[in-house]
């Protein structure tokens, strides 16, 4: 006698709905993975739902199911890279934008190691890569619109802000200690700071959408190389890419976006000629000409004379010992050539100001700081790497200008 | 399938099918109905995101009409009093007025009384000790 096989419980119904064993709603599980994304922290957002939505869930509830979306959204990005790569991956717009504009900058994640029992096992420091894609609009001139600075930035006391300001920012790797990276961070400037130089009309964003990961920048380059591509943005007729002067970043430019109008951020670039200027003047009194005259040159895309002036004092100046401070002016002097140099091709600002196209990097900074507000904290520790490719994912999909967030179900 | 009757149970365990409950459930019968020949959702294909949306959407109106009938029903409970002027005392008849509030539901309009002051020329709002939205 032989019994006919037990099947196994199926449900027909939720192939329309779309649910599966979930006990929360669609609606619901969007308000926990928005709070989630947004408060400053699990418990934070446990407090926010209770009171503003009315549903309680735990926090540990909450960052499961955060760290569940934020699984979801890299492996997203994982495959829509794979399809990129193989040609099968569809561009989602039907208008082309007028204007395509990507920045890259990176930020800083502590981590820790997962599986090693309760608390903060091997804490560490990550590079985090942020990518900003933007649909943007800006008017052609013919003629330069602004060829000269604004006014602000012919400002003694502004300008020396800042550089300062954006100093911390450009500390080489081997100056900085994880101590500082809290305070390095909150001390780049936002777009407020440098209003100056929107004097000139930057471009206005219609839409932007985000990446955030710790992927290494050949993994973070092909998912941000498919995200432009879904978006319609490598189609449009005017493209730039904008960073700081980190090499990492036109790597990831000449690989992936080769046809983009590479920039560096002119703010980046100040920092380095009032540090020079300095250096040379041996104080801010007797530098503030200089750094003002070379302000001027390198929005004129003058950078050449700027290189050729700073040459011809350290070639005048004693031979640099082996072992040379980093304070020492010639050092300085050294690096600020070095700068100028490597990124002298992304300096022509004249042409950038004619296509309308941007002078700084300053939206993706203020973007890190946002990212930095959730991510960041002396009690924040982030599995390492899944937890923080995970939170990152779902803070940049947050603050994403499309319905990322939101799950297929 | 509309005729199963389905008698949950809260919490405690204690049948809410009680009247209100019927009622709801009747009007939501109705409401359902109402959408599907609207055409404001089709069922061989919507999606429980689909259903949660339109299904919150309603309860919102309902919650925003409810707040409305409330406080007219709550107007037209002192509509026949008479209330004395802050300002020189004299009594007042009022009249209902609507006002736009923002509710946990949504915007709407609630009803509250007005006395205008014939001899002072002042405006007053009597329910506001009621409403407490002073």
């Amino acid at each position: 006698m032989t019994a006919p096989n037990v099947g196994g419980l199926f449900f027909p119904h939720r192939d329309i709905t779309k649910l599966n064993n979930r006990t929360i709603s669609p609606l619901v599980y969007d308000k926990i993975v928005l709070a989630g994304a947004e408060a400053l922290s699990f418990r934070n957002a446990a407090r926010l739902l209770e009171r503003l939505a009315e549903v309680k869930f735990s926090s540990r509830q909450i960052n499961r199911i955060v760290h569940e979306t934020g699984e979801q959204l890299h492996a997203e990005q994982a495959e829509r890279a794979e399809q990129f790569f193989s040609g099968k991956l569809a561009c989602e717009v039907e208008n082309v934008p007028d204007l395509a504009v990507v920045e890259c900058d990176g930020g800083r994640i502590r981590t820790r190691q997962p599986d090693s029992g309760p608390g903060t096992h091997d804490p560490a420091w990550r590079e985090s890569k942020v990518g900003l894609c933007m649909r943007m609009t800006s008017e052609m001139h013919e003629h330069d619109p602004a060829p000269e600075p604004p006014e602000s930035l012919q400002n003694r006391h502004y300008v020396s802000k800042l550089a300062k300001e954006v100093a911390g920012a450009v500390i080489p790797e081997s100056e900085s200690d994880p101590g500082e990276a809290e305070a390095i961070s909150d001390n780049e400037p936002d777009a407020d700071d440098v209003h100056a130089v929107d004097e000139y009309k930057s471009p206005k964003r219609l839409m932007r959408t985000v990446l955030a990961s710790v992927d290494d920048i050949k993994t973070f380059g092909r998912k941000l190389a498919a995200e432009v591509h879904r978006k319609g943005l490598n189609q449009a007729p005017r493209k730039a890419f904008v960073g700081d002067g980190m090499p990492c970043n036109w790597t990831l430019q000449k690989t992936f976006f080769p046809l983009f109008v590479a920039i560096v951020d002119f703010i980046h670039v100040i920092s380095y000629l009032y540090k020079a200027s300095v250096a040379i003047g041996e104080s801010e009194d007797f530098g503030w000409g200089l750094c003002a005259d070379w302000i001027r040159a390198c929005w004129q895309g003058r950078v050449t004379d700027v290189i050729r002036e700073l040459q011809e004092w350290l070639d005048a100046q004693p031979a640099r010992p082996d072992d040379i401070s980093n304070d020492d002016p010639r050092e300085i002097v050294r690096v600020s050539i070095g700068y100028l140099k490597n990124n002298a091709s992304r300096m022509d600002y004249p042409s950038y100001r004619c296509q309308g196209l941007p002078l700084t990097s300053t939206l993706v900074e203020s973007l890190i700081k946002e990212i930095n507000y959730r991510v960041k904290g002396t009690e924040k520790f982030w599995n390492d790497p899944e937890g923080a490719n995970r939170i990152l994912a779902v803070k940049a999909a947050s603050l994403s200008d499309d319905s990322r967030l939101v799950p297929g179900w | 399938m509309e005729d199963t009757q389905i008698v949950r149970k809260n919490r405690s365990g204690v049948d809410s099918d009680n009247s209100l409950q019927a009622r709801i459930r009747e009007v939501s019968r109705q409401l359902v109905n109402e959408q599907i020949e609207n055409g404001r959702i089709d069922l061989q294909t919507a999606s429980f995101r689909q259903i949660e949306v339109l299904s919150h959407e309603i309860g919102q109106q309902i919650a925003r009409q409810l707040g409305q009938h409330l406080t007219e029903k709550q107007a037209d409970q002192h509509i026949a009093d008479q209330y004395p002027c802050p300002t020189c005392g004299r009594e007042c008849h009022p009249i209902k007025r609507p006002r736009e509030m923002i509710m946990v539901d949504g915007p709407t309009e609630i009803i509250e009384l007005k006395c205008d002051c014939p001899k002072c020329r002042r405006s007053f709002f009597p329910t506001s000790r009621h409403h407490q939205t002073e």
